[in-house]
Parts: C-alpha cells; structure tokens; sequence
C-alpha cells in the first residue's frame, strides 16, 4: 500500500538514473555496429562521392575539376571498352542464369524426378568454390591442351584470344552461378499455393500451360529480384576475367576482355582517386536504376 | 502430402529423358571438381598427356611441393594470413550484428526508423564504389600491409544484422519480460537470454561471412601488396606463375585450388542447408 511516507523528491530520483541507463541502452548496444558502418561505409561513400568531382594523386592537395572527371571517362576508349565488356558479361549469363536456374527448379520439383533430395546440392555446390580457385581450375580446363580441347576435341584458343576469352568467362559465370538461382526459385516454387495449381488442373490446363499461366506470374517477384541481383553482381565483376584471362603474376585481364572493376583498381594503382571514384559512381548510378525500374515495375503490379 | 505438381503418370521414356537430362547436368556441373581433384594429383607429364581422365599413377607429389618446396613459405604464410584475417573479421562480425539486431528488436529509441532505412539503402551502394576512397584513407593513415586492413572494413554486415534482427523479433517477448522483472539489466539480458536463443541464426551469419571472407580476392589485393600480409586467396594465383609469366604449372595450380576449396566444401557438407537458404535469404521475402 502506498503510504505516501516516502520523502518528496527520493523516488523521482531513484527513478531518474536507471531512466538514463534505459535511454543510453539501445545506443550502447548499436553503436559497435554503427561505428564501422561510419567509418568503412558512410565516411568513404560520402568521401567517394566527393572526390569523383576532384583530382587527386593521394598527397597534397586535391584540385576541383567538376565533371571533368566523368567526362574524360567517358571519352577514353578504354573505359568504354570495359563498359562494353561489362554490358556483354552481364547480358551473355542472364538468360542462362535466369531462365535456366528457373526450369532447372522445374525440372528437379517434377514428381518424375528421381532424387530431387540429391541434385539440389550437387546443383548448389560450385557457389562453394571460390572465384579464384575456379578460375584457376577453369584456367586448366581451357587451356590449349587442356581437358576441353581433348574432348570435344578441338584446337581452340579459349583464353588467349580476347574475343573468345569473353565467351569463357561467361561460361564460368554461369557454372559457378547457376546454383545460387536455381536455390532461389526452388524456395520460390515452395511458395505456389498448391490449390491454385490444382485449380488450374481441373480447368483443364496442362503442365505447360500451368507454368506459363499459373506459375510464372506469381514468381514475377522472384525473377525481378534475380535480375537485379544479377546486375548488381555483373558490375562488380572482378576476379573472373582477370585470373581467368590474366597473364603474369600481375593477373589483369587484356583490354579486350577487361570489365569495369578494372578501370577503378587500374586507377587506384595509377594514382587517380578522382577518376577512379568517378567509376565507382557511374557503377552506383547504373545499379540504382534497375533497382529503381525493378520497385516500378513491381509497384505496376500490385 | 499435396505435392505441389499434381499426379500425372507420364510414360517411362519422359520419365528417362528427364532424369537423364537433369544428370547430364549434374556431370557438367561437378566436372570442374573432378578435373581439380583428378588434376591435383596428377604428374607433369601426364597432366598434358591425360588432362581429363582417371589419373593413372596417382601421385601427392603436388602437395609435397606446394607445401615444402620454394613455394612452402608462401603456402603456409597465405593460409596463416587468411585464418588471421577471416576468424576476427568473422567473430566481429557476428557480435556487432547481433548487438546492433537486438537493440533494434527490443528497443524503441529516436532515430531507429532513420537508422534502419540508412542501413537498408546502403545495401544498393556496392562495397566496390568506396575502394577509391577506402584505399586513400587508409594509405594516409599507414594501414595499407596490414592485418587490421582486412580485418575491421566490411564488418557491419548489414544483411547480417537483417538476419540477427528478423530472427530476434520472433522469440518470445515474455522470456525478456522475466528476466527484466528478475532484475536482470541489459547486458546481462542480452548475454544470457537473447544470444543463446539467437545461436541458429548467430550460426548462419557466422558461417556465410566465414565462407565470404575466406573467398574474398578484390579487397586484400587491393590493399595489401606485400606477401607477408597476403591471404592465401591472392597468393594462390601467382605461385606457380614464373617471373615472365609463361610458365604455369597446371597440376600445381590445381593442387593449390584444391587446398584452398577443402575448408569451405567440408563446411558445406555439414551445414549444407544453411548455407543454401543463406546466400539465398531476402530472395523469398516477397
């Protein structure tokens, strides 16, 4: 029973400094994570940003310049090669990655599949190797006297020829990617309601017809959401083209066959932070469009 | 029990076809491994002479020479580099992932709608658009050749905290409820209620950072040039790769991406379905 004995002015202040530890608390405990993001993410994007307006050699003082670093971008045939090649690596393995790891999930869901327990990893597992040691391994496979060329059997220039270099490199985007795609339509497969399917049965639609009708627009979700994870993966790629197609200790990728990313690291090493900050950001703008078009066209929808 | 394609019988001859293309597929999808791990212990002479095939006299000479030979010391030092570097970077991770997903779970506080946007926004601004300016900062400040280089940058995995946070918002709110009332605070709350419930998914975030950090080849090269610091990721392409760049020992490179492969295999053979729905998380969301 509150007597109302206890002397005025106590229990507010009894109450007052856990109150304090109470409010500190979800700060205390988020702070970690924010400080990194602060210092490796917020603070360099911010810097990034900036500096892609300035030249800048790492020392000194930077200069303004504006835009002339985008424009020098955009006139120099090797950015515009390397912006070629990205388009070609990020357009050659989307219909296989895409539609491919789609009817590959299909295919294993079918009830005259004999081992779908099975396949999904052994589908899964090239994710697992990572992309250095699988461009070694595919480095040995094409080679000219590797073990494509002595079953096909051909006399094939895979890797030194840039143009057919490219053609490789999209090969082993797709066999190490494959997987991740058909996991992610699996899961989405899952969630088809089975009673529409059913319904669509007994309207006398057949497995084909269910598919195109039934069961490819409600995983419209999922094949934007691929698309976009696509293109964003696309522009970042690195490791592939290089030790795929790069010779020496230096493993840089010949001109023609080199993507995007090298025109940012070529320009670290070169000592361009402005240039190079500039590629960064075309990279960002380019990402934040399809995203951009992906939310429209999902919005249209619903 | 409804399976989600209804009954049909279809006749044996599709039922092969379809079996024996998904195995197709199968072969095709598991040949580069075959060829590694074939190739890895092949000789020299019969790596040329037999690229593909059943090796005929197995041999670990490969092995024997990567490990011991003049490459021993870049070897060992690559994978004693990348253990350095993954195993922090990893735990880090994890624990600022799951303080940041518990504060925005439990707690109500200003600014946490405004900070969860920023996080998730973030998410469309690749790592790769901040190296200029990452390389910069850290070489005005000395860090390039170092472990912390690699260590620190990147540890605010925010789909790690999406995952920490989505998982934590399902427990049960009373367990918190009694503890409070037990006159627990909030660490210990935190420390002996929320993280031991969370282990799955602490797992899962552990695991995909583990395998990613491992893998990881952009960053260290960018960052580190110097061989001493260098993981294994970085070292392994250039080991059997002469000054002038035309020499490249195949069996070698093989050797070396097999030794590299067996970690994340065998943790992919334990925590299979882990990492499938993993990598693969936030496809599903809707």
């Amino acid at each position: 029973m509150p007597t109302g004995t206890t002397a005025p002015g106590e229990a507010p202040a009894r109450r007052r400094r856990p109150a304090a530890a109470d409010r500190a608390a979800p700060y205390l405990f988020i702070a970690p994570f924010l400080l990194s993001f602060a210092l490796f993410f917020l603070i360099p994007s911010a810097s990034s940003a900036a500096l892609s307006l300035f030249s800048y050699r790492g020392y000194g003082e930077p200069d303004f310049v504006g835009l002339r670093n985008y424009a020098s971008l955009l006139g120099s045939p090797d950015f515009r090669l390397s912006v070629a090649n990205t388009v070609f690596y990020w357009l050659v393995p989307l219909i296989p990655l895409v539609v491919g790891g789609f009817l590959l999930a299909v295919l294993v869901r079918s009830r005259l599949t004999i081992a779908p327990g099975a396949l999904r990893p052994v589908y899964f597992v090239p994710q697992v190797m990572a992309p250095v040691a699988a461009a070694l391994v595919w480095r040995v496979m094409f080679s000219s006297d590797g073990v494509v060329n002595s079953l096909l059997p051909s006399d094939v220039d895979w890797l030194t020829d840039p143009t057919t270099g490219r053609w490789s490199v999209a090969a082993l985007i797709v066999w190490r990617g494959i997987g991740w795609y058909f996991v992610v339509f699996l899961a989405g497969l899952a969630s088809v309601p089975d009673e529409t399917l059913e319904a669509a049965t007994v309207d006398g639609a057949n497995a084909w017809q269910r598919l195109v009708h039934v069961t490819v627009p409600l995983m419209r979700p999922i094949f934007l959401f691929a698309v976009v994870i696509d293109t964003i993966q696309s522009l970042q790629l690195f490791t592939e083209p290089n030790l795929l197609l790069g010779t020496g200790t230096a493993g840089i990728a010949p001109r023609a066959a080199a993507p995007l990313m090298n025109q940012v690291v070529l320009n670290i090493q070169g000592g361009q932070f402005g240039l190079a900050s500039a590629v960064g950001w075309m990279m960002f703008a380019a990402i934040a469009v399809v995203s951009a078009i992906q939310f429209r066209l999902l919005r249209e929808r619903a | 029990m409804a399976s989600a394609v209804p009954r049909r019988t279809g006749s044996a001859g599709s039922r092969l076809a379809l079996n024996l293309v998904l195995l197709g597929f199968a072969v095709l999808v598991v040949a580069p491994f075959v060829t590694m791990v074939f190739g890895s212990v092949k000789t020299p002479a019969e790596i040329t002479s037999n690229p593909g095939g059943i090796p005929r006299s197995p041999t670990v000479d490969n092995f024997g020479v990567l490990f011991t030979g003049e490459t021993g010391m870049t070897v060992w030092r690559g994978l004693l580099n990348s253990v350095i570097v993954t195993v922090p970077f990893t735990a880090i991770t994890v624990v600022l992932c799951a303080m940041a997903g518990y504060a925005f779970t439990r707690y109500d506080f200003r600014g946490r709608k405004a900070i969860f946007v920023l996080m998730m926004a973030s998410i469309l601004v690749p790592f790769e658009v901040n190296l200029p300016s990452l390389y910069a900062m850290f070489a005005q400040i000395g860090w390039l050749n170092t472990y912390q280089v690699q260590i620190l940058p990147g540890t605010a995995s925010v789909i790690g905290m999406f995952m920490a946070r989505q998982y934590m918002s399902g427990l049960p709110g009373e367990v918190f409820e009694a503890a409070r009332l037990d006159g627990a605070g909030h660490w210990r709350t935190f420390r002996s209620i929320a993280l031991p419930m969370s282990t799955p998914v602490l797992g899962a975030v552990a695991l995909l950072t583990f395998v990613a950090k491992w893998s990881d080849y952009l960053w260290p090269r960018v960052v580190a040039n110097d061989p001493t610091f260098q993981p294994i990721m970085v070292l392994l392409p250039a080991l059997s790769t002469s000054q002038d760049g035309f020499i490249v020992r195949y069996e070698l490179l093989l050797a070396g991406a097999a030794i590299v492969t067996l970690p994340l295999l065998l943790l992919f053979l334990v925590f299979q379905s882990t990492l499938m729905s993993g990598t693969t998380a936030g496809a599903v969301r809707g």
